[in-house]
This record gives structure tokens, C-alpha cells and sequence, in this order.
């Protein structure tokens, strides 16, 4: 590897890195596709309450509702996982091997 | 200095032939209209993506330029670029008329999508970008054997890429019939031409920019037709919703799952075939090696998916639109559900009613923008993989020089375009959805699972990459041609062999098994050699190899 910004930091600082980095999307993914599959068995098995209207009078079905809290949650953790993933990575570039 | 000016010089020809292609054939147009403001927004389009093309063609002169840009694209340009090289316009014009006949079911898709970027997201993209240069078969042959994975990454790219160009051709050729009154064969020619002008001169940076431009105009468009939709109900979606329900045939069903795929083997097959597939797909590979490190990568991923997540809400609004204004007028709709034109024309008719021919017009050029974008990218990933991982990684075992390898892309792209062309003419008036069903499952089946389990188990072997890649790649092939969408649709037999329209449950399932056992079951040094690697691979997937 030819010299450069990336050979200051030390092998541990980028240890913890990956570390919680891989810990972290792996523990969000697993949730994530989690609540997908769920969302599908819940479509299939329980069809009538997934179609049963929100609340009385309106069209709109638990299901959709449901829908939309999981995309809302699926964004929310992306949004999450780069600001946190970018930021600890910059900060390891700013200070190496202080720790 | 010489060759350079040649080649922009070059651009004028294909200028002409399409300025030629796309005058009216008043002979083969019979009763169709022309649609002038189609064309003519269109022919803006052309002109803003030529002018781009020859500002890049300035711009490409090696190896690196042509197929990545020269990793000089930003997290946000790249994103936009990714978006527009994913909404097909099958996300658009497909989504809107599904919606139209399926209701709730159309929820699967969108959910799943939005999820299938978290995966590209998190698992995927930095990796990808720290580990791989140009196709991600170099990736993969960081720590397995070159040349058998470059054959099988090449397999599973142009598996994914050529289904899915000529279904897009198929698709432009129809749509320049019904949107723009021009023939079939115009529009093919129209989209081979431009397609292969964009590739061969201007490389990833032309691409990128086509990209661009496309999903400016596709999301801006399709706000326009949203805003346009929810004006018309004085921005209340619940009176929308309601009106929907109650002019749709199927009623409150609309709301409720179970009008599309009602059994869950289907369904959850669905869900992974979006899972794996986007992350899976070569041309959305490529894309993260545009990029100069692992965070812009992330931060490219980030946009592409709020972009398109934004995308999908503008879908639901104009679908239930659709539903609303479409059903019961009997200008766009022939008793209940069935839309004149095809419920792809869903969409465009919609626009019609909420701005009138020229808005239409406009509605009809993005339309097809989005064609042409997405086949660049994929044409651009498929003639990389044949000149870099078959000819410069198996033919020449790495010999030849980036020049030669530069020429055999450019030549590949030309060549290919003739044969997309041909095929798609071939091809007219086939039912091709099944070439944009194939895509997504063959990249979930084969593509994903090597490379998921090359960045993230250390037992992974070529053998076992062999195994389960080839597997994969077979079963979700003969699984589709077996199924109800070939066997039944296409071939017209009563009863399909395999029941499921989506086959991911069972050839994904399959490669990760094969995969698996291929792998443990590797006594072989070199097996032994390549777990020995993978902390070095670890460490390169956090740092980039620069």
C-alpha cells in the first residue's frame, strides 16, 4: 500500500471501526428485513385484520398504515446508520493513533 | 488532439440518422397522430444528453475514465445518478397501472424496494467500493480464484443486462408507437442509436450525466402529475382515497391484501427477490465505483434511496389518481379495469386529464428519457464485463494494455446495440414481462449470494462460489420459464409446471445451500489459502486498496 493519510491510522482504530460499524448494520438489517417478512406474513396469514379499516369510516386499511410506519422506520434507521457510519469514520481521519 | 475532434465530429452522424428516424413516416404512420409536443420536449432531451456526451467525450481518454469516471463522482451526483439508472420504466409507468388493477398488493413492491436499498445501503456499498475497481468481479477475485469467478460474474452480469435491455427496447418501441405516433422500429432505432452514442463516446461520465438528467425530469414530472392529482381534490388524500375505493370494481378490496399474490411463498419470494436483487444488479454495482471512497459511497446510497423512496409516494398519489379519474370515462378505460393502450398507459392518461395534451406531451418524453437512461447503464455494465472480465481477465489472463481493452468496450457497445436492436425487432409484439421479472431474480439468485457471502464469511470458496452461483443462476432461470409467467403467459400451456410467479424463495435458498456446502466440504490448499486471506480482504473492504 503506497503511503498516505490512510497508513497513520493505526490497525486498531480501524479494528473498532469495522467493529461497530459491521455490528451495527448487521443488528439493524436483521430488524429491518425482519419487520418486512413479518409485514408479509401478517398480509397473508391475518388478511381480513391487515384489510380491516383504520378507524370507523375511513378507507384506509391497518395495513397501509402499517406500510407506512415501516417504510417511515426504514428511512429513519438508513438516515441513522450513514450520519453515524460517515461521522465516526471522518473523526478516525481527523485524530489517528491517539487512542 | 486529432483523433479527439474526429471523434466528436463522429456525433453529427448519429445526430442525423435520428433527426432522420424520428421525421415523420407518412406512409407507415396510418391513423396514428403525431404527438408534437411529445416529440419536441423529446427532441430537447436528445439535444441536452448529445451536448453532455460531447463534453465527455473531451473527457475520456483511459481506461478509468470510460468505465468509472475516474472515481470523481460526488456522494450526491452519484445518488441521483443511481436513481435514475434504477426507475425504470417499468417503477413507473409498470407501478402506476399495477396499482390501478391491484391495490394493496402494490405495497409489497414499494415496502420491499425501499428495503432493498437499506440492504445496498448497509451491506453492500462500501465494501463494494473499497474492494472492487470496475466490475464486481474484481471484487470477488480479490481472495477467489480470477478467472472461473470472472466467468461467472460475466454469466450473471449479461444474464441480468440483456434480459432486461431488450425488454427495455421492446418496451421504447412500443411506447414510441402508442406515445408519439412514430413506428416501432423507429423507436428501437431511436433508443440502439442514442444508447450507443452515449456509451461509446462519452463513457460513465456521459452515462452519469444521462442519468442525471433523467431523474430530474422523471421526479419533477411526476410531482407535477402528483401536485396536479391532489389539486384536483383540493389536497385532501383521504376524499382521494375514498373516491378511489368507491369507483374501483373490486371496492374496499383495494385496500386489503390478497387481489395479487395471495399465498405467502409468492409473496415472501417477492420480498427476497427485491432484497437481494437491487444489490445484485450489475448496472447498480457499477454505479459504486464511480465514487472516490467508502464514505461517498454511503452517502450516494443514502440519496438513491430517499430519492426513490420520495418517488414511490409520487406512484401512490398518481395511482390513485389513475383509479379515480380513469375508471368509468370511457375516452381511457373500456368497462372497468381495462385501460386503452395497455395498463402501463395508466400513467399517461392521467396526464392528459389533469394537464391536458402538452402536459401529456411531457409525460410521454420523460417516459421515455427513462428508457434510455437505464439501458446506457446497463449496456455500459454489460460491455465492461466483456472486455475487462472476459477478454482482458480470461482471454488475455491480464496482458493487454488499457488501450486494446478500451477499444474491445467500445466495439462490445456497438456490437451489442446491433444485437439488442435485432433481437428487439424479433421480438415485437412478444409478451416481454417476463424479460423484467427475470432480472431481479437471477441478481437476488446468483449475483447477491456470492457476493454477500465473499464479504462476509471467511470459509467462502471458489468452489463453492462456483457451485452455488451456477445453481442459482439455472434454477431461477428454469424456475421463470416454468412458471406461470412463461409457461402459461408466453407459451400457452393450461397449467404451469411450478406454480410461483417469483422462484427467489427456492433458487436463492438453493445457492446459499450449495454455496454452503461446496464450501466446507473445500479440503483443497488453495480453499485453505483463500480463508487465510480473508483478513487481509477485511481489512482492504475498510480502507479502499488505493
Amino acid at each position: 500500500m503506497p503511503p498516505g493519510r490512510t497508513k497513520s491510522i493505526t490497525s486498531a482504530a480501524y479494528l473498532k471501526f469495522g467493529h461497530t460499524h459491521s455490528g451495527l448494520s448487521r443488528r439493524l438489517l436483521i430488524v429491518l428485513i425482519a419487520l418486512v417478512l413479518g409485514f408479509d406474513f401478517l398480509c397473508v396469514y391475518a388478511a381480513e385484520f391487515m384489510g380491516a379499516p383504520l378507524s370507523e369510516g375511513s378507507v384506509v386499511s391497518i395495513g397501509i398504515a402499517i406500510a407506512l410506519l415501516i417504510i417511515l422506520f426504514i428511512l429513519t434507521a438508513a438516515l441513522y446508520y450513514v450520519r453515524r457510519i460517515n461521522t465516526a469514520y471522518l473523526d478516525m481521519h481527523k485524530s489517528p493513533d491517539e487512542d | 488532439m486529432k483523433t479527439e475532434s474526429y471523434r466528436i465530429r463522429l456525433l453529427v452522424v448519429p445526430a442525423l440518422l435520428l433527426l432522420m428516424a424520428t421525421t415523420p413516416v407518412t406512409a407507415g404512420a396510418g391513423e396514428r397522430e403525431f404527438n408534437y409536443p411529445a416529440i419536441t420536449s423529446f427532441l430537447l432531451f436528445i439535444i441536452a444528453t448529445l451536448f453532455v456526451t460531447a463534453y465527455a467525450a473531451r473527457r475520456t481518454r483511459s481506461r478509468q475514465d470510460f468505465y468509472v469516471a475516474a472515481n470523481t463522482i460526488g456522494g450526491l451526483q452519484n445518488g441521483i445518478a443511481i436513481s435514475g439508472d434504477y426507475m425504470s420504466a417499468a417503477s413507473f409507468l409498470g407501478l402506476v397501472g399495477l396499482l390501478f388493477i391491484g391495490g394493496f398488493d402494490t405495497i409489497y413492491f414499494i415496502v420491499n424496494l425501499i428495503l432493498s436499498w437499506a440492504v445496498v445501503l448497509m451491506l453492500i456499498a462500501e465494501k463494494l467500493r473499497n474492494l472492487g475497481s470496475y466490475t464486481f468481479a474484481d471484487a470477488v477475485s480479490v481472495r477467489l480464484a480470477s478467472r472461473p469467478i470472472r466467468v461467472l460474474a460475466a454469466t450473471g452480469t449479461l444474464a441480468v443486462a440483456i434480459p432486461y435491455l431488450l425488454a427495455q427496447m421492446v418496451a421504447a418501441g412500443t411506447l414510441v408507437e402508442s406515445l408519439f405516433g412514430l413506428d416501432y422500429i423507429q423507436g428501437v432505432l431511436i433508443v440502439g442509436v442514442l444508447m450507443t452514442v452515449y456509451v461509446t463516446f462519452g463513457g460513465m461520465i456521459a452515462t452519469t450525466w444521462v442519468q442525471i438528467i433523467k431523474a430530474v425530469l422523471l421526479v419533477g414530472g411526476g410531482t407535477i402529475l402528483a401536485v396536479g392529482v391532489l389539486f384536483t381534490f383540493d389536497f385532501n388524500a383521504n376524499e382521494l382515497a375514498g373516491l378511489a375505493v368507491n369507483k374501483h370494481p373490486e371496492g374496499l378490496a383495494i385496500m386489503q391484501p390478497g387481489l395479487l399474490y395471495p399465498d405467502i411463498v409468492t409473496v415472501i419470494s417477492l420480498s427476497l427477490a427485491f432484497i437481494g436483487g437491487t444489490a445484485g444488479l450489475p448496472h447498480v454495482m457499477m454505479r459504486f465505483f464511480t465514487v472516490p471512497d467508502g464514505v461517498q459511497a454511503r452517502r450516494s446510497a443514502a440519496w438513491a434511496m430517499g430519492i426513490i423512496s420520495y418517488f414511490q409516494f409520487v406512484v401512490l398519489i398518481i395511482g390513485l389518481g389513475a383509479i379515480v379519474l380513469l375508471t368509468d370515462n370511457p375516452e381511457f378505460t373500456s368497462g372497468g379495469l381495462e385501460v386503452i393502450g395497455g395498463s402501463n398507459m395508466a400513467a399517461i392518461h392521467l396526464s392528459q386529464v389533469v394537464g391536458g395534451n402538452i402536459f401529456m406531451g411531457f409525460i410521454c418524453a420523460v417516459a421515455f428519457a427513462t428508457i434510455l437512461a437505464v439501458v446506457s447503464g446497463l449496456m455500459l455494465s454489460a460491455a465492461t464485463t466483456i472486455s475487462h472480465d472476459l477478454y482482458a481477465g480470461v482471454i488475455r489472463k491480464g496482458s493487454c494494455t488499457d488501450a486494446e481493452e478500451l477499444r474491445v468496450s467500445r466495439l462490445t457497445v456497438v456490437m451489442l446495440s446491433i444485437v439488442g436492436i435485432l433481437l428487439a425487432v424479433l421480438f415485437k409484439g412478444q409478451n416481454v414481462a417476463v424479460l423484467a421479472t427475470l432480472p431481479l431474480v437471477i441478481a437476488a439468485s446468483a449475483n447477491f449470494p456470492v457476493l454477500l457471502l465473499f464479504m462476509y464469511w471467511r470459509g467462502f470458496t471458489t468452489r463453492g462460489a462456483l457451485f452455488g452461483g451456477y445453481t442459482g443462476l439455472l434454477l431461477a432461470v428454469s424456475l421463470i420459464i416454468l412458471g406461470p409467467t412463461v409457461w402459461v403467459n408466453v407459451l400457452g400451456h393450461e397449467e404451469p409446471v411450478f406454480p410461483y410467479a417469483y422462484p427467489t424463495l427456492f433458487s436463492m435458498g438453493a445457492c446459499f445451500l450449495f454455496a454452503w456446502f461446496f464450501s466446507i466440504t473445500d479440503n483443497s490448499p488453495r480453499a485453505a489459502a483463500e480463508a487465510d486471506a480473508f483478513d487481509e480482504q477485511l481489512r482492504r473492504s475498510q480502507i479502499g486498496i488505493r
